[in-house]
């Protein structure tokens, strides 16, 4: 056993229990929900708890996707200024070779394209995926976290934790309780 | 089920729970055998794209002398079709991406095929400039490659930019199709009773399963795509509209174009997401997702991008006369009142007189009525092209350069393969790809469920 695995059939239960669990100080809580937990209806939300809030964060991704933004323009700005006035300049009708405003297009559409590379490589990085197989898998219960079950797991080989996580869930009346195998 | 779509539907019917969507949206990508009807769509659709790649084959062995163009008019079908496509596929981001962006509860459940139709009508599109070089082969010299002749692409060309539009568009539509589609493949594997189903969707899915550390860098990232996602599809279709704009063509040479050519992609877009959910809602029985209110909503949104249109038109003769420019006014008069006078007319009539017929609220839940309208405006957005792109190349400064076009065999058969090749995609992302983004339906039925028995109008 690595954990238990607890599903709730409403975002209110699943707030309750994760408030006490945090209240409680239990570590290694990870959570599986149908939709975004931030999206949750109001007063199910874990960052409207008082103890929640670890869970939710904020991401980096966004200014990652902007700075990748900002450095793909400014990178194939250079280029284009380096193709068409250092390494291959043609004489068009007497047009300056370095006519900026002509670059910008391009540069805007490369610049937009690091950002969306850096924001979809980035989501795989920062997420570990692509993950085919994790132990929570083989708990009957994670079959419906993409259906409309919310389930906390707690990741502890710790039997007395284990027992801890236990009596403070049991009440809340949970849909599944389930032991993670190894 | 078969209740008629009402202008006061709410957004998704109040008894649809978030098990029951699921359960059945992921039915659909799960059958084991195609409906019936599912088949009688994709055989000709397939035998379409198939003529595509038969006329592709033999433009390569033959040469782009099989085609219609010829000088003085050297974009034909080509260039016409591909803004048509491109205008298509905007249609589509800019449901997705800029009605997301806006909280528009009525994106959720027709956003991935919104999507469907930007991937395939950026498909369909870029077959047409690869086609068009005549080398085809030598397509990677628009690239930035280091080479052992020091040569590099002429990057003050708007030909360029349009080439690194499109790439970026593509490139980006398809991370953003992708990444939108992660939650639901994940549902997809969990609800897929066949081994071999369960293991192709979980492969896809990436081990996807909903941690809040996935939710959150999703979300975040999900909505930053969006709002690139915006600009990006107005930059890519004033782009094409500025290939025009830079040349120095009686009738192109308007600051207009892009604008014009953006307001050209929301009518078809609308048209065509319309097009598509008004036999899917019925054949899918998702009609308690894909309400009248969608209908509604895109009927009107049709007809204010009607008008937008409307008044490009306008603007256009204005401007023609207005500016004083003789070689202008020819053009613009032979288009008008010469031999091929009935496209300029049947553009004006489809894409700017008929959509005024959803000014009534009746008529915009009038199904068979809409499929009218929006097969008008797809065939008028195509003939609006044909004017551009034919008559102006018809009609240029010199009179001894004139001359006049027509389409043959092959440029008809490669545009109906085009359709076919849209067609095909869109076929194939329903039968295997979950047709409702469910993830976002899921937030909207939480968001609508609760407090319980105030449901908002």
């Amino acid at each position: 056993m690595t954990g238990v695995l607890v599903g709730f059939d409403s975002p209110q239960a699943f707030d309750h229990a994760l408030e006490r669990l945090t209240a409680a100080r239990v570590p290694g809580i990870e959570t599986y929900t149908p939709m975004p937990p931030s999206d949750a209806p109001a007063g199910a939300r874990p960052q409207d708890s008082p103890t929640g809030g670890h869970l939710l964060g904020e991401s980096p991704l966004p200014l990652a996707m902007f700075i990748a933004g900002i450095v793909g323009f400014g990178g194939f700005f250079w280029l284009m200024r380096y193709a068409d006035v250092a390494a291959y300049p043609i004489d068009v009708g007497g047009r300056p070779p370095f006519a900026w405003p002509t670059f910008v297009p391009i540069a805007f559409e490369l610049g937009v394209l690091c950002a969306m590379v850096v924001g979809f490589a980035g989501f795989f990085v920062l997420c570990r995926m692509p993950q085919p197989y994790d132990p929570v898998d083989e708990c009957a219960g994670m079959r419906r976290a993409s259906r409309d079950a919310w389930l906390v797991a707690i990741r502890s080989t710790d039997p007395r934790l284990i027992a801890e996580v236990r009596r403070l869930l049991e009440p809340l009346a949970p849909a599944s309780f389930e032991e993670i195998p190894t | 089920m078969s209740s008629q779509p009402r202008f006061d539907d709410p957004v998704v019917q109040p008894q649809l729970t978030m098990a029951a969507m699921t359960d059945r949206v992921c039915a659909i990508a799960l059958r084991e055998r195609a409906y019936l009807w599912w088949w009688i769509a994709f055989v000709p659709s397939l035998a379409l794209a198939l003529l595509l790649a038969v006329s592709a084959a033999y433009l390569f062995y033959a040469g782009i002398g099989i085609w219609g163009v010829n000088w003085p008019v050297m974009w034909g079908f080509a260039i016409l079709s591909y803004v048509w496509w491109i205008a298509i596929a905007s249609g589509g981001t800019i449901i997705s991406a800029l009605f997301f962006l806006v909280h528009a509860e009525w994106r959720d459940s027709i956003n991935r095929i919104a999507e469907s139709m930007m991937l395939f009508g950026a498909a369909a599109a870029g077959v047409y400039p690869i086609l068009h070089l005549g080398r085809p082969w030598h397509f990677y010299w628009l690239f930035f490659y280091p080479n052992n002749m020091t040569l590099w692409a002429q990057f003050r060309s708007p030909l360029l930019w349009d080439f690194w539009a499109l790439f970026t568009y593509v490139g980006a539509s398809v991370l953003f199709w992708y990444f939108g589609l992660l939650p639901d493949l994940a549902s997809a594997r969990d609800r897929a009773v066949s081994p071999r189903r369960a293991r192709i969707y979980g492969v896809l899915a990436c081990g996807f399963r909903g941690s809040s550390r996935q939710w959150r860098h999703l979300r975040a990232t999900y909505a930053v795509m969006a709002a690139i996602m915006t600009p990006v599809v107005v930059s890519i279709h004033s782009i094409v509209g500025l290939d025009f704009a830079g040349a120095a063509t009686p009738g192109w040479h308007s600051t207009e174009f892009p604008p014009f050519f953006v307001f050209g992609a929301l009518l078809s877009g609308f048209a065509i997401v319309l097009l598509l959910i008004i036999p899917l809602r019925r054949l899918l029985e998702l009609d308690d997702m894909m309400t009248g209110r969608h209908l509604e909503v895109l009927c009107r949104l049709l007809l204010t991008s009607s008008l937008c249109v409307a008044y490009a038109y306008l603007m256009d003769a204005f401007t023609t006369f207005y500016g004083g420019d003789r070689a202008e006014r020819v053009m613009f008069l032979t288009r008008v009142f010469g031999d091929e006078a009935a496209v300029y007319w049947g553009a004006l009539l489809l894409n700017c007189v008929l959509p005024q017929l959803l000014w009534m609220r009746r008529l915009r839940v009038h199904q068979p009525l809409i499929v009218v309208i929006c097969l008008g405006v797809v065939v008028g957005m195509w003939l609006e092209r044909y004017g551009i792109v034919v008559y102006s190349l018809n009609r240029t400064h010199l009179p001894s350069a004139w001359g006049t076009y027509h389409g043959t065999f092959w440029d008809w058969s490669t545009l109906f393969g085009t359709v076919g090749l849209f067609l095909s995609g869109i076929l194939l992302s329903i039968r295997y790809v979950p047709v409702v983004s469910m993830h976002e339906m899921r937030t909207l039925i939480a968001r609508r469920a609760v407090p319980a028995g105030t449901e908002a109008p």
